[in-house]
This record gives C-alpha cells, sequence and structure tokens, in this order.
C-alpha cells in the first residue's frame, strides 16, 4: 500500500499520541509563545484551534476569493488529515476537487490555472510524494516569471504534510525543504504553530509567486492555540524570537521548535539561558534577526529534521559565519537528522532534546 | 460514490437466490463504481481475449488532394469505381457557390459549416510563406553566428497554421517550440522574433531564454520553455480555468445559447509533438483534463521524428490517437499538410469543447522536413530519399498555393511579393539589432519573485559594483 488511506487518519492520529507517549517525544501543549509584538492579530478574538483547524480556517477564507480552487488528491471529502473538511460543501465542487493520482499533473495544472490569472492552491499529500512533480516545480513554477521576463507569472500554494510523526517510515517522514530552498524562484515555508500556519497560508495566498507551504504532521491535533477565526495575515521572510535568551542562539523551525524549547528548557535548568528562534519563513528567511541574535549571543546552534548534509542549515551556518564572524565564541553548530534515509524506529535518528542539551552544554563550554 | 444501501443489498441477494438475478444484470448494476457503462453491449464473455490482434490504424482525415483539389468521395451507392477530384454534379455544386459568394468557399457540399473565408484562407497562406521564409533567413544567420541557435517549422506550416485559422485569436497558447508561425498568424512581429532570438533590449522577455522560445501576452501566447510536455497539464489547468470562467459567461446568457458562438469564450489550445507524447506529463494532462472536464485542445504533431528517434521506437499502438480514446476523450486525425483539414478538423474541435464541455485531442500526420535544429544533422539517421520525396510529394505549402491558385483567391505574384517583403525585412532587421545592446546588468536579478528579496538586493548591488568595476573587459566582450 503506498498511501495511507482516509480510514486510517484517526488510527494515523492515535498511533502517533502513543508513539509520542512511547517514544518520549516532546508534547507541543507543553509550550506556550507570547504573540510576537506587531502579530497579535494572529490570536486576537481567538477560538481554540489546532493545525488541521487552523489550515482548515485558512483556506475557507482563501476560497472565498473568485479566482481560487482547491485540488489535490482525497481534498474532496475533507482530506487525509482534515485540513479540507466541509471545505467542498461550502464552496462547491468545482472549487474544491479531486485530482487523478499524479503529483506531476496536480502541480502541472496547478501552473496552468496561475499562468492564466487564477490562484490555485494545490495539495500534495505527503511531502514525501512531492518528488514526481519537481520538474513541475523547480523547472516551471520557479522559473515562469523569470523566463518571461515579467510578462507571465505564476501565482500558486503547494501545500503538503511533512516531518516526523512517529512512525512513518521512509515515506510518511521527510523533511523536504532543503530540495526547494536551492531553487530561485519558489517562496518556502514551515509553520510550527496555528496562529502561525493560519497568517502564512493567508499571505501564501496573495502572493503573486509560487510557493510550498510544509505542514508538520504530528502538530495537526497536537498544537493547539487560540486562533483569529477572521482573516489575517503574517509576513513572509521574517521569523520570531520564541524564547530570550543570553547565552546561545538555537535557530529552527516546524515541529523541531517544540524539541529545541525542550532542550532549552533542560539547559535553563542547567544554567544556560538560550535564545530560542522559529525561522518558519525559509525562502526568504530572517537573515537579520538570526545575526542581530547570534552577535548577542556569541554562539550558536541550528537545528532540523532533515539529514545534516546539504541540509538547509548549512545555508544557515555558512551566512550566520560570514555575517558575525567576530562576535562568535564557538564554532556554529548544526544538529539534525542523520545522513539516512529515515527509519521506522526514529529517536535515535531525530536531532531529539538529549542531542541538543549535548550540543548546547559543548558550544557553551567550547 | 455508489453505494449498495443494505436494503438493495439483501433484496439482491433474495433475488439471486430465486435465480432470476443473472451475473450480468448484477454487474450492470453495480457498473458506476468502475465508472463504466456497458450500454446495450454485452456485460461479461467466457472468451478470454487479449485484444492482441491490431485494429487498422484509424485514417486521416484530408480535404486536398496532392494537388490541391478538393476532394469529393463518391456515394457508396453511386457504383462509381474509385473516388474522383470531383463529380460533375458536386463541382458544378461548389463551384455555383463559390462563383456566387466569391469570398467563401464551401468544401463539404453536406456540410454547411465547413466554410472557409477568402480573408482566412489568404491570411493563412501568407503566414505560410511568411514564417517559412524567416525560417530560411534565420536558419542562415544561425550558420553565420549571428544567433545561437534556431529551430524550423519546414514541412509543418500547414499543421501548424491550419490550426492557428481554426481557433481564436483570444484561445490562449501552451506550445512546444516549433508552432512560431502561430504567432505568426496572429501578428508576431518580425523584429520581436529577431529580438528575442538575439536577447537583446528589444526583446521585452529580457532576453532570459534561448532562441525560439517565443511568448506574447498581448496575442495570448504563453511562454514557450524547454522542458518537454510541461504543458501539457499546464493546458489541462489552463482549460479548466476557462471552464469556469466560461460557465460563468454562459449563466449570463439566454438559455440555450452556444458557448461555441460567443466570441469572449475561449479554450485553451496545447501543443506538442509526439516524442513529448511518451513523457508522463502527457498521462498526467490527458487524464487530468478528462476528469474534471477541461476546456482544452490538445493537438499533437506527429512528424514522424524526436530528433534522431522514428516513431517506431517511440510507441507501439496506433499513434498518439489511440491514447486519447483510453483516456475517454474525443480524439481525430488530421492530414497535417492539408492546411484546409487542419483548420476544418481545428474550428469543429473547438466547438465541441465549447459545447460540451470537454477536451479534445488532433492528431496531425505531417514530416519534419528540416534537421532537428541548427545542433542537428538528420543525414545521420534517415535518407536523404526520405526527405526529397515528403518535400516533392506531400509539399504542404504549394498544396494549399494551387488551392487558393484555383479559386482565383491568390497569385504567384502575390506569393514572390510576400517572401521578398518578409526577405528585406529580417535581413533588414537582422542588421539593425546587432548593434543594440543588451538588456541593463542591473535587470539579471529582476522578475525571479514579484519583489525583489532582501538576499537578492544584496547580490544586484555586488553584481552592479563588480560590473562597474570591470566594466571595460565585460564591455569588450560579445554579447
Amino acid at each position: 500500500m503506498r498511501r495511507l488511506f482516509a480510514a486510517s487518519v484517526t488510527a494515523i492520529v492515535a498511533a502517533s499520541s502513543a508513539a509520542a507517549r512511547r517514544h518520549g517525544s516532546v508534547q507541543p501543549s507543553e509550550f506556550v509563545f507570547a504573540p510576537v509584538p506587531g502579530e497579535e492579530e494572529a490570536t486576537r478574538n481567538g477560538v481554540k484551534m489546532n493545525l488541521f483547524q487552523a489550515v482548515n480556517s485558512g483556506l475557507d477564507h482563501a476560497l472565498s476569493k473568485e479566482r481560487t480552487v482547491l485540488l489535490g488528491e482525497d481534498v474532496a471529502f475533507g482530506g487525509v488529515f482534515r485540513c479540507t473538511l466541509d471545505l467542498r460543501k461550502k464552496h462547491g465542487p468545482q472549487k474544491v476537487f479531486d485530482s487523478p493520482l499524479t503529483e506531476q499533473g496536480i502541480v502541472g495544472f496547478a501552473v496552468g490555472m496561475a499562468a492564466v490569472g487564477w490562484h490555485p492552491i494545490a495539495e500534495v499529500q505527503f511531502a514525501d510524494y512531492i518528488f514526481p512533480a519537481f520538474d513541475q516545480i523547480v523547472n516551471e513554477a520557479a522559473k515562469y516569471r523569470f523566463r518571461t521576463g515579467g510578462n507571465f507569472h505564476c501565482g500558486m500554494l503547494i501545500r503538503a504534510p511533512c516531518s516526523a510523526v512517529g512512525h512513518g517510515g521512509i515515506y510518511h517522514s521527510q523533511s523536504v525543504e532543503g530540495y526547494f530552498t536551492h531553487c530561485p524562484g519558489l517562496k518556502v515555508v514551515m509553520p510550527s504553530s496555528p496562529s502561525e500556519a493560519k497568517g502564512l497560508l493567508l499571505k501564501c495566498v496573495e502572493e503573486n509567486d509560487p510557493c510550498i507551504f510544509f505542514e508538520p504532521k504530528i502538530l495537526y491535533r497536537s498544537a493547539v492555540e487560540e486562533v483569529n477565526p477572521d482573516y489575517y495575515t503574517l509576513p513572509l521572510g521574517k521569523g520570531r524570537i520564541l524564547v530570550e535568551g543570553c547565552d546561545v542562539t538555537m535557530v529552527t523551525y516546524g515541529s523541531q521548535v517544540y524539541v529545541a524549547a525542550k532542550a532549552a528548557e533542560m539547559a535553563r535548568k542547567e544554567g544556560i539561558s538560550v535564545e530560542l528562534i522559529d525561522l518558519r519563513s525559509l525562502l526568504p528567511w530572517d537573515r537579520q534577526l538570526v545575526a542581530d541574535s547570534v552577535k548577542k549571543t556569541g554562539k550558536v546552534i541550528v537545528t532540523h529534521e532533515a539529514p545534516k548534509t546539504s541540509g538547509y542549515g548549512a545555508e544557515l551556518v555558512s551566512s550566520i559565519t560570514e555575517d558575525c564572524f567576530l562576535s562568535l565564541e564557538a564554532p556554529p553548530t548544526r544538529v539534525c537528522g542523520l545522513d539516512t534515509p529515515f527509519p521506522l524506529h526514529e529517536r535515535l535518528y531525530l536531532p531529539n532534546e538529549l542531542k541538543l542539551l549535548d550540543a548546547i552544554k559543548s558550544v557553551v563550554h567550547f | 460514490m455508489f453505494h449498495i444501501s443494505r436494503a438493495v443489498r439483501c433484496n439482491a441477494l433474495a433475488t439471486a437466490i430465486a435465480g432470476r438475478t443473472s451475473l450480468s444484470d448484477a454487474i450492470r448494476q453495480v457498473q458506476k463504481v468502475w465508472n463504466l457503462d456497458f450500454k446495450d453491449g454485452p456485460v461479461t464473455t467466457s472468451t478470454l481475449t487479449f485484444n492482441d490482434e491490431p485494429d487498422p490504424a484509424a485514417p486521416i482525415f484530408h480535404v486536398l488532394d496532392l494537388q490541391g483539389g478538393v476532394f469529393v468521395e463518391e456515394k457508396a451507392d453511386s457504383g462509381a469505381a474509385a473516388a474522383t477530384p470531383s463529380t460533375v454534379n458536386e463541382a458544378g455544386k461548389t463551384e455555383l457557390q463559390s462563383a456566387e459568394l466569391g469570398q467563401v468557399f464551401r468544401y463539404h457540399a453536406k456540410d454547411e459549416t465547413s466554410v472557409i473565408t477568402r480573408e482566412v484562407a489568404e491570411r493563412m497562406m501568407s503566414a505560410m510563406l511568411t514564417h517559412n521564409t524567416i525560417d530560411k533567413i534565420m536558419l542562415e544567420a544561425q550558420r553565420q553566428g549571428r544567433i545561437s541557435f534556431y529551430m524550423t517549422m519546414f514541412g509543418e506550416e500547414a499543421a501548424v497554421i491550419g490550426a492557428a485559422a481554426g481557433l481564436a485569436s483570444n484561445d490562449e497558447l501552451f506550445a512546444q517550440y516549433r508552432e512560431a508561425g502561430i504567432l505568426t498568424y496572429r501578428g508576431y512581429t518580425i523584429p520581436e522574433f529577431i529580438a528575442q532570438c538575439m536577447g537583446n533590449c528589444e526583446c521585452d522577455l529580457k532576453g532570459r531564454q534561448m532562441p525560439i522560445h517565443y511568448g506574447s501576452k498581448r496575442l495570448n501566447a504563453q511562454m514557450v520553455s524547454s522542458p518537454l510536455a510541461t504543458q501539457i497539464p499546464h493546458g489541462a489547468g489552463a482549460g479548466y480555468a476557462f471552464r469556469l470562467e466560461n460557465q460563468a459567461l454562459e449563466r449570463r446568457l439566454p438559455t440555450g445559447t452556444l458557448l461555441s458562438t460567443i466570441p469572449e469564450a475561449r479554450i485553451c489550445a496545447t501543443f506538442f509533438g509526439e516524442g513529448a507524447a511518451s513523457e508522463g506529463d502527457f498521462h498526467a494532462g490527458l487524464n487530468f483534463a478528462s476528469t474534471v472536464g477541461s476546456h482544452t485542445l490538445f493537438f499533437v504533431r506527429n512528424n514522424g521524428y524526436a530528433i534522431s528517434t522514428p516513431t517506431h521506437s517511440q510507441y507501439m499502438g496506433d499513434g498518439i490517437l489511440s491514447r486519447a480514446v483510453g483516456y475517454g476523450m474525443p480524439a481525430a486525425r488530421v492530414d497535417g499538410l492539408d492546411a484546409l483539414a487542419v483548420y476544418h478538423t481545428v474550428r469543429k474541435a473547438r466547438e465541441m469543447i465549447l459545447n460540451n464541455h470537454r477536451p479534445v485531442l488532433v492528431e496531425a500526420l505531417t514530416y519534419r522536413l528540416s534537421h532537428h535544429s541548427t545542433s542537428d544533422d538528420s543525414t545521420a539517421y534517415r535518407s536523404r530519399d526520405e526527405i526529397e520525396h515528403f518535400a516533392e510529394t506531400f509539399s504542404p505549402i504549394e498544396r494549399f498555393e494551387r488551392f487558393m491558385a484555383e479559386r482565383g483567391w491568390w497569385t504567384p505574384e502575390q506569393s514572390t511579393e510576400v517572401v521578398e517583403r518578409t526577405r528585406r525585412e529580417v535581413l533588414s532587421e537582422l542588421r539593425r539589432q546587432e548593434k543594440l545592446p543588451a538588456w541593463p546588468v542591473s535587470t539579471l536579478c529582476d522578475d525571479v519573485f514579484e519583489h525583489l528579496t532582501p538576499e537578492l538586493e544584496r547580490q544586484r548591488a555586488q553584481l552592479v559594483e563588480h560590473y562597474q568595476a570591470h566594466r571595460s573587459i565585460y564591455d569588450q566582450e560579445k554579447l
């Protein structure tokens, strides 16, 4: 069986909760971060939502726009993670429709709609299956505006569930952002919370450039927050400081934010003050925010679930070295997934909180 | 989704036990589950067959014979041994039509929609000659190193320009690369062609792509890109967008109005070669267009070769036409060397697309007379005899020209005049545009996104500073 079918969704979630407990993984509900100054709108008049509900709310607002449609595999009945629940009923079968099972078709179809002025939202059911569409994304969507000298453009959004879920194994766990951040013409986003997800998603829908929106699926039900039910956007290219600190900067995004927060909490008990940055927008990314933080702390750890070699973190570490060379008191350090395919038993594969704590102590005592 | 309710299931079981429900009836009841429709045909068979005896290839629709005469088939019951160019009666009828109207020719006496106006025919003739002349000169220019690359349309003028004439000017084009004649037909200018091939400051596409990758927002032509077949699912998506727009338009019109009669209604026309049809995107595009009912024409130029690869190494089915049937898409095969047949077929396809809300595929059988590109010598894999045979026997431009001459709509002097005028303009533009500069260095980072990112701004500033510091060296170098 290549895909997890709809009937398994509840089982997936139940299993992932069990797996989370069994593997000692971090619970997002342990951490509540204050709204970023200037972004209070994201939680104003807040209604409690988890990640999939926030995505659903964002899509609901997006589909109210005239030239927006939502397409993908199994989106009509509500999607295998419930992100598109009730949207077809509300917006109609021509605006929310199932595609045949073909990722290159889904993305190519969306490029064609975008090229003639629509704003399609394409869903790829798991980030692991975005590769059949790689040519359409990299050679077509990303280069559409540039190769036409700005005469045409390709404003579209590709959404895909991503990252570890406890037991996804090789093809239901991948974090593939690094393949796409090496491609000029794309914007790449990976939120870590419901309010962040909704605001960034709606911002992507407004863009006249192709955006890839990765949704950490472990958070679909486990990350809960007060989310503004009305329309709001958050800016692309701007990160946020989740926790202020003065000894070491930790930079991450997506569900890894909670692992990093756990490690920061553990470090605090040992007298180390960690500043935690959630990039959320990976391309463009908030280079200034990171540089300012590292100049203050003098040390930096970059962490992501994706494999280490040529991972997105390599770009961050290189840029940080260029920008903060005179401030660095220890080598910029990366804590990432191993350079192996993603195994079924993932506890030791993942850059877990213990690995992060070790890294924190290592750079602080360098 | 089809559901068998518990009650129906019990009932079916009961009747099956009673022996009154056959296997055929049981399957017919649930055929929707597989999106099948057995209609009045048999539902089951006790004879196993793998369809291993291939049917004959589907016949090719044409209008003109090799001499440019309009071909009228005898009725089956007439007793005549073979079809002749025209029976006296039919010829008299068509000539009468022609004589009476003068500006309109009806090429099928029994089909009132099989009409072409002199105006359209002249525009087709002019475009074929113009583009053929542009190709000859630009091909030579590449050999002289004046442009870096070129691809001609030799042998395929009838297929491409017949299709252009069959479309409406506001239909959106997604092309491969050997369809530039459509732009000629629509009014793309010689200066525009040359500017794109040279990538200079007059290229409004900013000189970013190799020569022959044309595009024009003004003429509803999406810009060509090199990856093969990627435009096919684009065509499915754009065609779906147009379907939504056309249906919104339809709701504002009186009931029963045919969309094909409304100028604002548009379709998407997607062009590709038979080699590109082997890409996975072909399967994705056609299947998707079919399932959602895109307003898309899929037009295949089957010219016998994908660079050096002959069709027997490309497919074993009945061309590309047979695949459309598999996707549930109406399809037709047409003589791509007969401009009038292509024109008729595309017009008909367009009507079907708009009025039936379904995509249509047209396979035009044609022949690539030229090398694949200026980087190819095609005599390395096919004989000159084959090329010469096609050129002399099927000659698409001359065939249409004879049709025009017979109607009194065109003269050899007009051909000469079009060729000479085009030749002068192309040569003049080549000389003029060779002196033009490229786009400013600072524009190299533009259009990656709608707005420059901070990182790109930084890179642009660094580039401009670097260029200023070394501009004497860079400016000395050839573009």
